[in-house]
C-alpha cells in the first residue's frame, strides 16, 4: 500500500496520540468517500483542540506494496480490494469498510479487525422487503433533517459544495467512530480500539435518531437505512414495539447471529 | 379557531392600551417561543390562557427573561439556516409593551443561550461555527468568541454567574467557560448528543441530557467528576430540556420524541414518574414556587401544565405552532 499524500494535518501542542486514517482513492464515489473522511478528520482536529491528540488523513492509491503506519484505512466498493484489506487488517491497523456491501465479506470471509459501516446487501434486501414500493435504498441522503441530520448536511454542503450521500456519510461516520473511541480510550492502538468498538456498551450518534453500534458477531454497524418510495424517503426498519431496544430494533436488518456465517463470537 | 381568537383578542387589548402605562403584570406570566409561527405566545398562568402573541422575524427557539422580568430575549433564525439571513439574532422584547426594541446579531442560526444572573451578559451557542459568543445584554456588543465543541447547543450559567457551560452535540462534549476572563477552562466528554444543561439551585451540580444515549448525566460542578448516569426508559428515551425545582429536590426532563416528562428525585436519583405530556416536549420550566412544571410540546402545539405533587396534567394551553421553549416570570 502506498501513501500518496498527507492531505490535512494540524499539529497540536496538547500532545496525546495521533489518529492516522487512510482513505482509498480508488473505486466508485472516491471523491465522496474522501470528502466524508476529510470532514470527519477536520472534526477530529476540532475535538483534539479541546481534548488533545492529533488527527491526520492520508490518501492511499493502492492496496499493493508497503503499508504505511495507519490507525485505520477506509476501503472502496470493490470486493477484491476489501478482501485484501480485511486479510491484512490486524492489531496494527483496522479496516473500516465504508463502501463494499458484500454479504460474504461479513460472512464466511469476515475478519476480527474489520468493521462495516456500509450497509450489507442483506440489509438492503430486508429493507426492500419491509417497505412496499421501495425503490433505492440508501444509507444517507442530503435531504434528511431530523436528529441533527440537517446540521450535518449543512456542514458538508458548506465545506464541499455538494450534498452528503451514502458514501460520504459512511466515511464521515467511520472517522467519527474512530476519533470518539480514541478520545474515550485515550489511545490510537488498533487492538484496543477494536475491543472498544465491539463492547456491549459502546454506541455512537450518526444523526439517525438511535444509538448506532457494531454487531459483535460480524462487526456490521446497526443503523437505519432509507428506502425511497416515490419522492419520499422512509426510515427502515419502522414501528418498534415499546419494549424493543434500539439494538433489537435495528437488528431487523441483516443477518442475525444465528444466521451469520461469521464466527467472530463463538 | 379558538386559538386564533385568543391571539386576536390579545392583540386588540394591546392596541387599546397606552403602552407607556402598561406595567409588568402583577401575577406570573409564561412566554412560549414558537418555531412554526415565528412568534411568542404570552400566557396568563393564573387562567392558563394565551392572552397575546408577539410576532418575530424568524423561527423562535431559545427564550429567557432578564432577572427583573422586564426584558424578554428570544433567539430567532431562518427556517432554512443561512448565515446572511436577517432573521438571525436575539430579539430583545420589552415585557411591558410586548414590543421588540432591538435585535442583537450573534452569528448564524442562534438556538440556545443563557443570561448571567446579573442580567449583564448573554452567552449563545453558534451551532455551525463550533463556538460560543458572549455579548453585552444591554447593548448587544460582542464581548468574546470561544472555541467549544462541534455543533454546540445547550448553554447554562451557574447561579453565582461565574461559570458557563456549553454542550456540543457532535463532539459529545461539555465546555466549561470561566466568566471572569472568558476562557474555556475544561472540556468533558459526556453521553451521546448532549442537548441541554442545568445547574442545581445551589450550584453544586450540573445535569446534562443526552438525546441519543437516553441518559441524564449528573456532574459535580466543582470537580467536574461524573457523579451518576441516570438511564431513562432503558436508554430509549430522547431527553432534551432539563430544569431543576427551586429547592433542588427534583429534576425534570423533557423527553422530546418520547413524549414524556420524567421526574427524578435529585437525592436518590430515582425516577419518580414518567408523565405523557404531548408530542415532542422540548422546553421545560418550573414555576418559582415549584408547584407547576410546564412543557412546550412541539408537535402538539400546546403547553402541558403538570402538578409537581401529583404528577398529573392540570391544564393544556394552546399556543402557536411548534412551541420550543418557555420562560416564566417570578
Amino acid at each position: 500500500m502506498t501513501a500518496l499524500a498527507v492531505v490535512t494535518t494540524r499539529r497540536l501542542a496538547l500532545g496525546g496520540p495521533t489518529l492516522r486514517v487512510g482513505v482509498l482513492s480508488t473505486g466508485l464515489a472516491a471523491r465522496d468517500r474522501h470528502n466524508g473522511a476529510l470532514l470527519g478528520v477536520e472534526e477530529a482536529q476540532h475535538a483534539a483542540e479541546l481534548f488533545g491528540g492529533r488527527a491526520e488523513l492520508v490518501a492511499v492509491d493502492t492496496v499493493r506494496g508497503r503499508i504505511p503506519p495507519l490507525t485505520a484505512v477506509l476501503g472502496d466498493d470493490s470486493l477484491a480490494t476489501s478482501l485484501a484489506l480485511a486479510k491484512v487488517a490486524g492489531a496494527d491497523r483496522l479496516f473500516m469498510n465504508v463502501a463494499c456491501s458484500s454479504d460474504d465479506l461479513r460472512g464466511g470471509q469476515c475478519s476480527a479487525f474489520t468493521f462495516h459501516v456500509a450497509p450489507s446487501d442483506g440489509m438492503t434486501r430486508d429493507a426492500r422487503a419491509q417497505t412496499p414500493g421501495a425503490g433505492d435504498v440508501v444509507a444517507w441522503d442530503g435531504s434528511l433533517v431530523r436528529f441533527g441530520a440537517d446540521t450535518l448536511n449543512d456542514r458538508f454542503r458548506k465545506r464541499f459544495g455538494t450534498s452528503m450521500n451514502s458514501a460520504s456519510w459512511a466515511s464521515w461516520f467511520a472517522v467519527k467512530a474512530l476519533w470518539e473511541s480514541s478520545l474515550r480510550m485515550k489511545t490510537t492502538d488498533a487492538r484496543q480500539l477494536a475491543e472498544y468498538l465491539t463492547r456491549d456498551t459502546t454506541q455512537f450518534d450518526g444523526h439517525k435518531g438511535r444509538p448506532l453500534s457494531f454487531r459483535a458477531w460480524d462487526h456490521q454497524l446497526r443503523q437505519f437505512v432509507y428506502a425511497r418510495v416515490g419522492a419520499k424517503l422512509t426510515d427502515v426498519p419502522q414501528s418498534a414495539s415499546p419494549e424493543t431496544t434500539s439494538r433489537q430494533f435495528l437488528d431487523k436488518l441483516g443477518a442475525d447471529s444465528a444466521a451469520s456465517a461469521c464466527r467472530l463470537v463463538p | 379557531m379558538k386559538h386564533r381568537l385568543a391571539h386576536a383578542a390579545g392583540a386588540l387589548v394591546m392596541l387599546a392600551m397606552p403602552t407607556s402605562h402598561i406595567a409588568v403584570p402583577p401575577h406570573p406570566m409564561a412566554f412560549v417561543s414558537n418555531e412554526g409561527t415565528h412568534d411568542v405566545s404570552v400566557v396568563d398562568v393564573a387562567t392558563n390562557r394565551t392572552i397575546a402573541t408577539i410576532p418575530l422575524a424568524g423561527r423562535a427557539r431559545g427564550i429567557h427573561l432578564s432577572p427583573d422580568d422586564r426584558t424578554l430575549y428570544v433567539a430567532t433564525s431562518d427556517d432554512n439556516p443561512r448565515p446572511a439571513s436577517k432573521a438571525n439574532g436575539i430579539a430583545v422584547i420589552d415585557v411591558a409593551t410586548r414590543r421588540v426594541t432591538a435585535t442583537y446579531h450573534v452569528g448564524s442560526d442562534p438556538e440556545q443561550f443563557a443570561l448571567t444572573p446579573d442580567g449583564r451578559f448573554i452567552y449563545t451557542s453558534n451551532e455551525d461555527g463550533g463556538t460560543a459568543t458572549a455579548i453585552d445584554a444591554r447593548t448587544g456588543r460582542h464581548v468574546a468568541t470561544l472555541v467549544v465543541g462541534i455543533e454546540p447547543e445547550g448553554v447554562a450559567v451557574s447561579p453565582d454567574g461565574n461559570w458557563i457551560l456549553v454542550t456540543a452535540e457532535t463532539s459529545n462534549s461539555l465546555s466549561v467557560i470561566r466568566r471572569k476572563d472568558n476562557k474555556v477552562v475544561d472540556n468533558l466528554l459526556v453521553d451521546l448528543r448532549p442537548r441541554a444543561a442545568a445547574f442545581s439551585p445551589d450550584g453544586s451540580r450540573v445535569y446534562v441530557t443526552a438525546e441519543i444515549s437516553g441518559t441524564l448525566s449528573v456532574i459535580d460542578a466543582k470537580t467536574h467528576a461524573l457523579l451518576k448516569t441516570i438511564v431513562l426508559d432503558r436508554g430509549e428515551a430522547k431527553p432534551v430540556g432539563v430544569a431543576v425545582s427551586p429547592d433542588g429536590s427534583r429534576v425534570y426532563v423533557a423527553g422530546g420524541w418520547s413524549g414524556t416528562l420524567t421526574v427524578i428525585d435529585a437525592a436518590t436519583f430515582r425516577i419518580l414518574a414518567s408523565v405523557p405530556v404531548g408530542k415532542r416536549p422540548w422546553g421545560v420550566a418550573v414555576s418559582a414556587d415549584g408547584r407547576r412544571i410546564y412543557t412546550a410540546n412541539g408537535m402538539s402545539d400546546d403547553v402541558a401544565v403538570v402538578d409537581a405533587e401529583t404528577h398529573k396534567i392540570v391544564a393544556r394551553i394552546t399556543v402557536g405552532r411548534r412551541p420550543w421553549g418557555i420562560a416564566l416570570t417570578k
